[in-house]
């Protein structure tokens, strides 16, 4: 039996109409990838919820300049949030302190492995903080969604040269605050 | 192999990590030979693989707020995302009653009604520059969408 299935395309084709349940359908896929984009971006859940519900805002009311024919929902909606959390950063604010960062304790259970890969990505959080916005970006696009190059400079609506430079100059200074407390190097 | 392209190679690996199926594929290949026979290249590979695994810990931790939208409800979420329109609609056929209230305030002692004139338009003409201000794109909202 055939069955028809509400894809993010055909939601927002009805959300272009005013269907107020299809957006309602359409927010239940797009709200977990923006949050986790916007989170990761923004680098505060406040700013993040913040800047996400100003995109979701922008897809019910400019759904009718989606373009299928130039990419998906999902990508669409994904440049939105960045550029949410762009147009917000004069108001970012740092996390928290890289120091205390190593102070904050594991919210997962005690294996002792879990804890210590859980405790070295809240590091990798707080190193994230000490980055601008468009270099949060880069590496939350390049890294975080897997997102090609050129994916990432459309999204931030520049060049891929110019996003190779932005990795670069936020995977060196990455390294260079997570460097002091790797073994390796900590045992030095 | 020439200067440049070992700076280029040092370039690729800053940018997009140590592992090699991210690079660029045109460039991929020889990307790969001359990072294998330089040492300095080598060690910067080591560097960059060692921040690539940060990073994909970092990408697989699970995010706190990811419960956020079961707290607050899918329906919640969207019926706020739908709000401001009617909003910021409703507040600018107040502000163009208020307008139009203040014009006539100020224009009545000037030119005294006929009992045979028309009402001046007042709502719909006094409500649009407000919410053209309100929904006007900025730039960078005009190219992203």
């Amino acid at each position: 039996m055939l069955q028809l299935v509400d894809t993010p395309a055909t939601l927002m084709a009805r959300v272009a109409t005013g269907d107020a349940r299809a957006f309602t359908m359409l927010v239940g896929e797009l709200y977990g990838p923006g949050l986790r984009v916007a989170t990761r971006v923004a680098g505060d859940r406040g700013e993040a919820e913040d800047a996400l519900q100003t995109a979701l805002t922008r897809v019910w009311t400019e759904a009718a300049r989606f373009d299928p024919a130039k990419g998906t929902v999902g990508g669409w909606f994904r440049r939105i949030v960045v550029n949410a959390c762009l147009d917000r950063r004069r108001r970012l604010r740092l996390v928290a302190p890289l120091e205390a960062a190593a102070a904050v304790p594991s919210d997962l259970p005690d294996p002792f492995a879990s804890a210590a890969a859980n405790a070295r990505a809240r590091r990798v959080d707080a190193a994230m903080a000490h980055l601008n916005t468009r270099q949060r970006a880069a590496i939350t696009l390049f890294h975080g969604e897997g997102a090609t190059m050129a994916e990432v400079a459309a999204a931030l609506d520049t060049t891929p040269k110019a996003v190779e430079g932005l990795l670069a100059r936020a995977r060196i200074d990455l390294s260079r605050m997570l460097a002091s407390d790797r073994p390796e190097t900590r045992d030095r | 192999m020439t200067e440049p392209f070992h700076n280029r190679v040092a370039e690729i690996i800053a940018a997009y990590g140590g592992d090699s199926s991210r690079w660029p594929d045109a460039e991929r290949e020889t990307a790969l030979h001359v990072a294998a026979t330089s040492p300095e290249l080598t060690a910067l590979m080591a560097g960059a693989r060692a921040l690539d695994a940060d990073l994909a810990g970092w990408a697989r931790a699970p995010l706190a707020t990811m419960d956020d939208a079961a707290g607050r409800g899918i329906a919640a979420v969207a019926r706020i995302a739908m709000r401001p329109a009617r909003s910021v609609a409703r507040w600018a056929t107040g502000a163009g009653l208020a307008a139009s209230l203040v014009g006539l305030v100020f224009l009545t002692p000037a030119r005294m009604p006929s009992p045979n004139a028309s009402p001046a338009p007042s709502t719909p003409v006094a409500a649009e520059p407000a919410f053209a201000q309100v929904f006007t794109p900025t730039l960078d909202e005009e190219q992203v969408l």
